[in-house]
């Protein structure tokens, strides 16, 4: 049945849902779409993000910012529905068989005062650290106290792979998934595991909001999203941010003490993250457009073929891995899958790559965060490219000794020219490190 | 000024634009995938813009703008070849309907129903030509 706790409707979506008798109209509130220059769905007000047109002698402006969920218009009203259900405590029964760090404990406990106190604060934890672990404990206790909670993340690919996790860790709680391909938009959860742009959904809907990945596109891009997760929640709704990589202005505001953080500098497994290297190994796209490998490249793979080394090999371009997929067929007879965003194969290529096959994989920033695969090396091509900002670099490179098996692995960056992200990527895991080995929490690899 | 598709900056790089009366509606690289095509369809189908067909399906009707000029070009050529009356038959029963919305823009200056005595041509509009009396977007 089609789920109206705290959901907003569009006027036809509403009215179709009171025909089949779903609305209790006592709990529905309703607001015209747009009234003052301002949309009351995505909370637009930049004059150039409204559309005007003229039909039948009616003049209506309409929010081009939030059109791909259907049109909110200066005619049509908005209904929303107070969000009354009641979550039983059971659903906060945490089916956990694993000990949390002293480290993850510490985030752990940060995270429940934050929600106590109602107020917002970020985790920065490096990656690896086992974030989503940590924000298990806070969950349980938001639902034994009948807090709904939402855990929202920019990408839909880190939302499916989450999802699995969360309904196993809370077997008696009701866990819907949204996003695009979604068939559960109309569900009832008591956790709800969503994209971003999905909680435009959602009116006052949630007491507790996490925010995985707050750094990641799109949401440190577009204001219309914060604006949403902001809307989708009770005013005195407790937030908490997850990140690896924070942006500038989240740094800025934990060192003047404006936003409370808890900083997390080692992985879960007490080893340190690894380093990258440079190499250079001039321009990487002219190389392989003309169907060869840079030598430094081509040496480094062939060191991989002979010790049977895993790698993912990231390129900035779609095109740029195009060419260098058939460059590897040439010069070193190797066939080797690439994903990328549009690839229609992409799930399939990336679920089989994390069961062990093949040795290599191209891939663009798809698989720069969320992704776990154990035992493998990194390269990054083109390392120079505009594409790879900071946060970027450190994320790819977070991919590598995720495993407490394989605690280490190699990162390359292949340059044509060292940039200021490469340097501030290199000198942020450096830095982390030290703050570990500072604290004293670092185990010392093996040598 | 921003892009009406990308909402990207538009920076005026050429000298049309600079003198243009009508500020422009895309930027240069969104431009690029507006290519008109002789004959009864305005412009040339790529996948930039079936998704710019696409919003205007879900209501996003300032869109039409892109399409007035051609559109307008067209139907004034087949007044002139012709010299028969056009009557547009539109046919989209979508919940905006942005064809009529468009033709009814562009026919305050193409129409020439009061002057003509001769036979009707009848023409329908569609965002996808189909058959043979179709003036199609793409």
């Amino acid at each position: 049945m089609t789920d109206t706790h705290g959901r907003e409707f569009l006027e036809n979506e509403f009215l179709q849902l009171k025909k089949q008798g779903i609305i209790d109209e006592t709990k529905v509130q309703s607001t015209m779409g747009i009234t003052d220059g301002t949309c009351h769905r995505c909370l637009n007000s930049q004059p150039a993000d409204f559309g005007t047109f003229c039909y039948k002698n009616n003049h209506t402006v309409y929010c081009r910012k939030c059109l791909d969920f259907g049109m909110v218009s200066d005619k049509t009203k908005l209904y929303r529905i107070a969000s009354t259900r009641q979550i039983p405590p059971e659903a906060g029964v945490l089916n956990a068989d694993f000990q949390l760090s002293t480290l993850q404990q510490r985030a752990s406990d940060f995270s429940q005062n934050i929600l106590k106190a109602k107020k917002t604060g970020l985790i920065w934890a490096v990656c690896g650290a086992g974030k989503t672990e940590m924000m298990f404990e806070p969950i349980a206790a938001a639902l034994t106290t009948g807090k709904r909670v939402c855990w929202a993340i920019p990408r839909s690919d880190v939302v499916i792979d989450l999802t699995p996790r969360i309904k196993e860790a809370f077997p008696n709680a009701k866990v819907v998934t949204l996003h695009g391909n979604s068939d559960e938009k109309a569900c009832y959860g008591d956790i709800v595991v969503t994209t971003v742009h999905q909680m435009i959904r959602f009116y006052e809907a949630f007491d507790v909001l996490i925010i995985d990945e707050v750094d990641a596109f799109p949401y440190t891009f577009d204001a219309m999203l914060t604006r949403i997760a902001k809307r989708a929640c009770k005013p005195d709704a407790a937030t908490i941010y997850l990140s690896a990589t924070p942006s500038k202005s989240d740094q800025a505001k934990i060192k003047k003490g404006t936003l409370p953080a808890c900083i997390i500098p080692a992985r879960y497994h007490l080893f340190p993250l690894d380093v990258p290297k440079y190499k250079w190994c001039a321009n990487f796209y002219k190389q392989v457009a003309k169907n060869k490998l840079p030598p430094a490249a081509k040496g480094w793979l062939s060191r991989k073929i002979k010790e049977k080394r895993r790698a993912l090999l990231f390129v900035p371009t779609i095109d740029c891995g195009l060419k260098f997929q058939q460059a590897l067929k040439a010069q070193l007879n190797l066939t080797v899958d690439f994903v990328y965003s549009s690839d229609p194969d992409r799930t399939k290529k990336v679920a089989q790559y994390k069961q062990g096959e093949p040795q290599f994989l191209i891939t663009t920033m798809i698989l720069e965060r969320g992704v776990t695969i154990p035992n493998i090396d990194v390269a990054i091509f083109a390392a120079e490219h505009d594409i790879y900002e900071e946060s970027a670099l450190v994320q790819i490179s977070g991919r590598v000794g995720r495993n407490p098996k394989w605690p280490t692995g190699d990162i390359i960056f292949f340059h044509h020219g060292i940039t200021k992200a490469m340097e501030d990527a290199k000198t942020q895991i450096i830095r982390m490190n030290q703050a570990a080995r500072q604290q004293g929490l670092l185990k010392e690899l093996p040598s | 000024m921003n892009c009406l598709v990308c909402d990207n900056n538009i920076t005026i790089n050429t000298l049309k634009n600079l003198f243009s009366p009508q500020p422009p509606l895309l930027c240069h690289p969104c431009e690029q995938h507006l290519k008109p095509k002789p004959g009864n369809v305005l412009f040339k189908k790529n996948e930039w813009l079936e998704n710019v067909i696409h919003r205007l399906n879900q209501g996003d009707i300032v869109l039409i703008q892109l399409f007035k000029v051609q559109m307008k070009s067209v139907l004034q050529g087949i007044n002139a070849k012709s010299g028969h009356i056009s009557i547009v038959e539109y046919s989209d029963e979508l919940p905006y309907p942005w064809l009529k919305i468009l033709i009814t823009d562009v026919l305050g200056d193409c129409d020439q129903r009061k002057n003509s005595t001769a036979e009707p041509l009848v023409i329908r509009v569609v965002a996808q030509k189909k058959r043979s009396h179709e003036i199609a977007i793409i």
